[in-house]
């Protein structure tokens, strides 16, 4: 510990708290070896940019250069499909158990299909990776304002989604999940 | 409604895929830390483990830049473009916009879309144009990119948008049901908020919506003027320009560090641009390019419609995917 700087010892500190946060982020979009690579970017640009990186709340800062990683590394993994693809394979490693609990987290995830790109990462920064709407608004850089406004359009149509099921309407235009053998 | 938030909220957290990750072992974390201190010092080497690769300088300054305007801390006084008008000539204005609204009704039929086109912009990202065609019943199709190509992607309209204080996402005949007496609608704006926003923010973000949408009444235009009119806090710049340089009045609230400005056509009281500015630096806007009524939608191929199929479910809850269609 010694060998640190002042600077060194407080990025430290920052890591050492948010480091899971941002690979928790990262790894919400990409797989683990990326998801290792995105958090060790956005660490480095944050120690470089340590100028600019609030000692009060990092968190935002740090989720936005991690995003913008992710998007210069591959934005066509953002898409529906491709998120839901990427959330189901990581089943494993997520609790769950029962029958029910897996036909529920299906219908989420189909759910989730139905709200824009960004009602989703509103809905998604703020439900799980914990977010509060106040950080994940800088985090996403829109006012406070428009982030409720985003949060609240997701929310209301995920409850609906939800509420409306495995809709026809739905499957006829957007992605979905079968389950059973492939075909 | 707060029990449906609850029950949201507890789904959300029951199935968070990433809830208890530990995949990133400690040791490796630690090497991470070491590489990163060592790529800027080059006093330290890291030990093991993974290298952080040499970072290109573009993304850098992307990421850079893009936090660095997100967590700017420069206090700095949001001045408007012109000298303000005082708050009866402001209101004079507005309602003036109002009767020009209210002459408007672009109500449109069952086989009909009010199409629009407007372009982004959220710096550093490039500006992206964006169509969209909205039915009446509040169906939309927008354009997305699909890799060099566009396509179409389809969204529902949102059921029970009024509860949501989606007012932007009203069918035609939510919209059509609203109160055009500026009172009564200015109590429905109250009563039905938009997330966490309330009072003056709620109530600019309303008119917002319903200014926006393309689908309201001139009537129901006219009362969101009126209400606008009646809100306090407000800057009314009326010699201000949009980003295309079209003569528009600007109507802006400022709220801390944050301001939002609608920029209103002054001879048809249309939404000509929505800006939002951060410390007095531009955050977003979307130009209105081009936006009218149409009675087909475009002959573009829709977005690919992917079916992701999984495998049986395993002991733990676990599935595979074994395959996917249409991607």
């Amino acid at each position: 510990v010694a060998r640190f700087t002042e600077d060194e010892r407080w990025f430290a500190g920052v890591f050492g708290e948010f480091s899971s946060r941002v690979y928790g982020y990262a790894r919400r979009h990409t797989d683990a070896a990326a998801a290792e690579d995105v958090a060790a970017e956005t660490f480095l640009v944050g120690w470089r940019r340590r100028d600019v990186l609030p000692r009060d709340d990092p968190l935002p800062w740090l989720i936005a250069v991690a995003r913008n990683v992710l998007r210069n590394r591959g934005r066509r993994l953002l898409r529906d499909d491709q998120l839901v693809a990427a959330w189901a394979a990581m089943q494993p490693v997520a609790q769950g158990g029962a029958d029910d609990q897996v036909a529920e987290r299906q219908a989420l995830f189909a759910a989730l299909t139905t709200l824009t790109d960004r009602e989703r990462e509103a809905v998604l920064l703020v439900g799980w990776d914990g977010l509060t709407a106040a950080q994940a608004g800088l985090a996403t850089g829109c006012s406070p304002k428009a982030f409720e406004v985003r949060l609240a359009r997701g929310r209301a149509r995920l409850t609906r989604a939800l509420a409306d099921g495995d809709d026809s309407r739905r499957m006829s235009h957007r992605s979905v999940i079968h389950t059973g053998e492939a075909t | 409604v707060i029990a449906m938030s609850d029950q949201l909220d507890q789904l959300l957290l029951r199935h968070n895929p990433i809830a208890g990750l530990d995949e990133w072992r400690p040791e490796q974390r630690h090497d991470v830390l070491e590489t990163v201190f060592a790529a800027t010092s080059g006093r330290r080497q890291a030990k093991t483990g993974k290298v952080v690769p040499l970072v290109r300088r573009g993304w850098v300054l992307v990421g850079g830049v893009a936090a660095a305007s997100v967590v700017a801390t420069v206090a700095s006084a949001l001045l408007p473009t012109g000298a303000p008008t005082g708050p009866q000539t402001a209101s004079a204005a507005l309602r003036r916009l109002a009767a020009l609204a209210g002459t408007q009704g672009a109500a449109i039929g069952t086989n009909h879309y009010v199409y629009n086109r407007t372009r982004d912009e959220q710096p550093p990202e490039p500006a992206a144009d964006r169509q969209s065609w909205i039915a009446a019943n509040g169906d939309a199709w927008f354009t997305q990119a699909d890799g060099a190509d566009t396509c179409v992607d389809f969204v529902h309209a949102l059921s029970g948008g009024l509860d949501a204080g989606a007012y932007e996402d009203l069918p035609l005949v939510a919209l059509s049901a609203l109160p055009t007496d500026i009172a009564e609608l200015t109590s429905v704006i109250d009563r039905h908020p938009s997330g966490d926003n309330r009072g003056v923010p709620n109530r600019f973000i309303a008119v917002g919506d319903l200014l926006r949408s393309s689908l309201a009444p001139g009537p129901l235009r006219a009362a969101a003027f009126g209400v606008l009119a009646n809100t306090s806090g407000l800057i009314l710049d009326p010699s201000a320009h949009d980003g295309l340089n079209r003569p528009a009045i600007k109507v802006t609230r400022t709220e801390g560090e944050w301001s939002d400005s609608l920029y209103l056509d002054p001879d048809t009281s249309r939404v000509l641009q929505e800006e939002t500015q951060h410390n007095g630096t531009l955050n977003s806007r979307a130009i209105v390019l081009e936006t009218g009524p149409v009675d087909s939608l475009p002959h573009l191929p829709q977005c690919p419609n992917s079916v992701v199929t999984v495998g049986p479910v395993g002991p733990n809850g676990d599935v595979t995917i074994i395959g996917r269609e249409g991607s």
